[in-house]
């Protein structure tokens, strides 16, 4: 007799339920242990897991739990200064970049055309003598290293190599962050990002900067913005030209026209000035008639902020006791956001809050001379130069690492056609990407949870930090022998130092030697949060808690601001005066694209919208409306150029009704859980970049929109579920008066 | 030892509606990767999901996020609907679905008020290579079965374990027996512990926001649910000035 799951099911349970009434006349007070004597995983304790310290990939303390030499779960490390215990999700995903069914498991050669797909295994020894080969056919003066950007000695060790070549190594990344380094050094005099003290301040004034969706660390603006929000509360107000995930957060989301933050900030300096509301050595230096242009009702029409908002906002900073102004992303993407950036930052200095707690807290420089925080970008003009250079024939082999380039540099510039042009392309990647796919050789690299490394926070805690990377599993392909499988990037850089008979201190170590002379080092300065006698103690402590710090280093004073008057506020410039919606690009779960080919990030939800696996255009409810334009419409966008791209659209009541907002990280064409996803928006851009430091204005874009007459469904989770009921006695959310609003 | 009745508090003022609790859950517990046809039948799950509600309209508009899991109720609705069983109440106040149990009626999905319950249409499947990263102490869920939170049970048990064979008490918060959800909550707005213990950290927030003039609240709690889940509601200043 054929017998069904259902049917034997209901036989056990209803024999075991007969037994249990027989027994017991009711249920008994433990549990109900009536199921088959079969217990679930959760009901049992099976194998032994470890918990190991390490780094993540954006230089966040991690402890990785380990079972049977697999990695299971990721987790902060609540040891680690600048994280304590939280982690971003990116990390939480490294677990599919090391697991992932589509990575690189030798060193692969190019057979055919390039782009064509066809590739040859070959050995690591054959990959380095091809490379020394061309290398020395090609010159060595004319090839190039663009990386992502890097930290600790992964930086040091490539930015050596890349020296013996003849050429700066270049890091890119489209959201660079030039523009808010350069005021930094100018406002505080030193080249280390101070901390921004979120945690300890009771008014936050923040210009554009999405902290919550921060590509330097969530998991740190979270804890402090946690710490913000923990009684005695602080409020935070955020201007900015869209509604991002931080400007939600906000008490209060305050709208201004882009590009023109620096004149809101000058604004704000000119009411705490001629009202005489700051009494600092840098507000004694301005005269508030120099500032008369910022006067706010001068401004209120060009920036889209009223007069009494202004004010308003100076006199809430001026009684504030430790209030802070940052400032980022948007307010620094056009191409005048240096001088916006330093209007910005200056009002700290004006308020005197700059190495104050609750204010901007200066970092310490390395305890180790040569060991940077440099995971800072090269400007977009660097970019723009190389590419040039290539074009002219300068150049004429690249070295990429894990840098999608052919995907993520705006559409004005052909990247494909320069590529062409190159006599020799190296591209070390776990993956085959939009860009590697161009590669003559292919360098398979070992991932994050596979290597060593350090790192001193770009963003550090106030103090001096060096945390310390160990590879947590072995590596993945390392049964395929000593001639194939996976390498990690600085190895495969010292190794090839060694063949090309470069003399640089790395070449031909380990990354291992490397980091133990580190260790000892750091061993020697005999203080911090481990001492010992010897170096193997050392080194044992800095594994297992993941770094090493030092909480008594800390900067005792503002020594000398490079900022002599008020910073000359340029008005802003972009890509087409005939086109009607400025284009802000952003980025969402799956980052700049990077993230692009991770399950998890592809399928997670964007807060803001509840979409998923795809590319949206954000438009302004009213003006949808006014357009006919209905959620799943499919838009074209063009950017007045020639260049269009098709995107569904997404009316929301956030968008301000002269504003595209489109995430970017979608549309690449090669990779399993990347093609055929989404629309690449970085191939409209036309961006130009800020005359004065070179950052790129990736905010300068402005493009018309069509509708055609597709619409689709959007993979979206909103809508999934019947909202949950808002009770009118008892509203889920309920809003009160804060007891330390100002 | 005293029998633990374990709780959860969500401060909706510090929960940024990032999503990092989302993908701790699904790492965790082996939830499959939501691929874009999932989305596209409404067979997408997530344990832990963060609502979003529009307040407002522009400029004058926020929105807003509320994280929604398994409210552990005491009077739970969807227990007395399965006729197996396979869902029922433990001793220390957890609301548990027994997978080897479930027939997949679905009475329970039905009867939750909360919808966090989520049927596997499909069989779970991973590409080989990413079964490596699945957690051996959670069961792989097939085709035809209910699931929900469990408030990661199984770092409970494992917890108490280690705490009885080598003889520790186990900390309020501990980050052991927190569920993954806690633990990668970048904000710390989930604050997980035993509401029988009246030391603990949700015992002293219960206690001091279930007053009136206080912060706490039950989602839906009109339906005499009884939930373990205590909501903070969010705080917003007044405004002295409108743009």
């Amino acid at each position: 007799m054929d017998l069904t799951r259902r049917d034997f099911i209901k036989l056990i349970g209803g024999g075991a339920t007969g037994a249990i009434i027989f027994s017991a006349c009711g249920i008994p007070e433990e549990e109900l242990y009536f199921q088959s004597p079969n217990k679930l995983p959760e009901d049992q304790v099976t194998g032994i897991d470890n918990w190991y310290a390490t780094l993540g990939s954006n230089g966040e303390g991690l402890a990785v739990r380990i079972m049977e030499g697999r990695a299971k779960k990721v987790e902060g490390n609540s040891d680690y200064p600048s994280n304590t215990g939280a982690h971003s999700y990116s990390n939480e995903a490294e677990l599919q970049i090391l697991y992932h069914p589509e990575r690189l498991e030798s060193p692969l050669v190019r057979d055919g055309n390039r782009g064509s797909g066809k590739w040859i295994e070959i050995g690591w020894n054959d990959a380095y003598q091809r490379i020394n080969d061309q290398l020395n056919t090609l010159g060595y003066d004319k090839s190039r290293f663009v990386t992502k950007p890097l930290g600790g000695r992964s930086s040091s060790v490539i930015s050596a190599f890349s020296d013996e070549l003849g050429n700066k190594l270049l890091s890119y990344s489209f959201f660079e962050d030039t523009n808010l380094i350069n005021a930094l050094n100018i406002i505080t005099g030193s080249g280390n990002i101070p901390k921004l003290d979120i945690g300890n301040s009771d008014m936050v004034l923040n210009f554009g900067m999405d902290f919550l969706n921060s590509s330097y660390s969530q998991a740190m603006f979270g804890r402090e913005y946690g710490k913000f929000r923990t009684s005695p509360r602080g409020n935070l107000y955020h201007i900015e030209p869209r509604l991002s995930l931080t400007a939600t957060n906000s008490d209060e989301w305050i709208f201004c026209e882009l590009g023109t933050e620096g004149m809101i900030a000058s604004a704000i300096a000119y009411v705490l000035i001629s009202e005489k509301l700051v009494n600092t050595d840098f507000a004694k230096k301005i005269n508030s008639n120099d500032l008369s242009d910022f006067m706010p009702e001068k401004i209120s029409k060009i920036t889209g902020v009223k007069p009494d908002k202004i004010v308003d906002l100076a006199h809430k900073l001026a009684k504030s006791k430790h209030p802070l102004i940052i400032g980022g992303d948007t307010a620094s993407a056009n191409t005048n956001g240096s001088s916006n950036m330093i209007a910005i930052y200056a009002l700290n200095l004006l308020l005197g809050n700059i190495n104050k707690e609750g204010g901007l807290v200066l970092n310490p420089d390395s305890p180790l001379a040569d060991l940077h925080s440099s995971r800072t970008t090269s400007s977009y003009q660097e970019i723009l130069s190389l590419i040039g250079d290539i074009d002219s024939g300068t150049t004429n082999s690249l070295f990429i690492n894990q840098v999608d380039l052919n995907y993520s540099v705006s559409g004005n510039i052909n990247l494909k056609s320069s590529l062409s042009k190159l006599g020799f392309i190296v591209s070390m990647n776990s993956f085959i990407d939009d860009t590697s796919q161009y590669a003559d050789i292919i360098l398979p690299l070992n991932t994050q949870f596979e290597s060593w490394g350090n790192d001193v926070p770009v963003i550090g805690p106030g103090y001096e930090v060096v945390g310390f990377q160990q590879p947590i599993v072995k590596s993945r392909f390392s049964n395929k022998g000593r001639q194939s499988g996976a390498k990690s990037a600085e190895e495969i850089i010292m190794e090839l130092s060694k063949i090309m008979d470069f003399k640089n201190k790395y070449s031909g170590k380990t990354m291992k030697d490397v980091l133990m002379d580190d260790a000892k080092n750091i061993m020697n300065l005999n203080r911090g949060s481990i001492r010992a006698n010897d170096l193997k103690t050392f080194w044992n402590g800095l594994l297992s808690r993941g770094g090493w710090w030092d909480v008594k280093s800390k900067v005792s004073k503002l020594e000398k601001t490079k900022l002599k008057q008020w910073p000359k506020i340029n008005s802003p410039e972009f890509s087409s005066s005939k086109s009607s919606y400025h284009l802000i690009p952003f980025k969402t779960t799956v980052s700049d694209g990077s993230l692009a080919n991770l399950p998890w990030l592809q399928g997670l939800t964007d807060p803001m919208t509840t979409i998923a696996w795809e590319t949206w255009v954000e438009i302004n409810e009213q003006e949808a409306d006014k357009l006919k334009i209905k959620e799943g419409d499919v838009l074209e966008i063009d950017n007045g150029n020639g260049r269009k791209i098709k995107a569904v659209a997404y009316p929301t009541p956030a968008t301000p009704p002269n504003v595209l907002s489109v995430p970017v990280g979608r549309g690449q064409k090669t990779g399993r859980y990347t093609s055929g996803f989404g629309t690449n928006i970085y191939s409209i851009m036309n961006t130009s970049y800020d005359p004065n430091t070179g950052a790129h204005a990736w905010a300068s874009n402005k493009v018309n929109i069509k509708k055609t007459k597709s619409n689709i469904k959007i993979p979206k989770f909103e809508g999934r579920f019947e909202e949950t009921k808002r009770d009118p006695h008892n509203h889920i959310i309920k809003i009160k008066s804060s007891d330390s609003d100002h | 030892m005293k029998q633990s009745k374990w709780g959860m508090v969500v401060d909706l003022d510090k929960c940024t509606g990032c999503q990092g609790c989302v993908v701790a859950c699904q790492a965790e517990n082996n939830i499959p990767s939501n691929e874009k046809s999932d989305y596209d039948e409404d067979r997408v799950i997530q344990w832990i999901r963060v609502e979003r509600y529009w307040e407002g309209t522009f400029p004058d508009v926020k929105a807003r996020f509320i994280p929604i899991m398994c409210q552990h109720c005491d009077e739970a609705p969807c227990e007395p609907v399965c006729p197996v069983y396979a869902t029922y109440h433990n001793s220390e106040g957890l609301n548990v679905q027994v997978y080897n149990r479930c027939i997949g009626t679905r009475f329970c999905a039905n009867n939750c008020p909360y919808q966090v319950r989520f049927f596997n249409f499909w069989e779970a499947e991973w590409p080989d290579s990413l079964k490596n990263q699945l957690n051996p102490d959670v069961t792989v869920r097939s085709r035809g079965i209910m699931e929900k939170c469990t408030f990661c049970i199984q770092r409970i048990r494992r917890t108490k374990r280690d705490a009885n064979v080598n003889g520790f008490e186990i900390d309020d918060g501990s980050r052991a027996i927190n569920p993954a959800c806690v633990n990668a909550c970048p904000t710390e707005a989930l604050v997980f512990g035993d509401m029988n213990d009246s030391n603990s950290k949700v015992s002293k927030i219960k206690e001091k926001e279930s007053k009136k003039s206080g912060r706490g609240y039950h989602l839906m709690e009109h339906y005499g649910t009884s939930p373990n889940v205590i909501y903070l509601k969010k705080i917003e200043k007044n405004k002295s000035h409108s743009n």
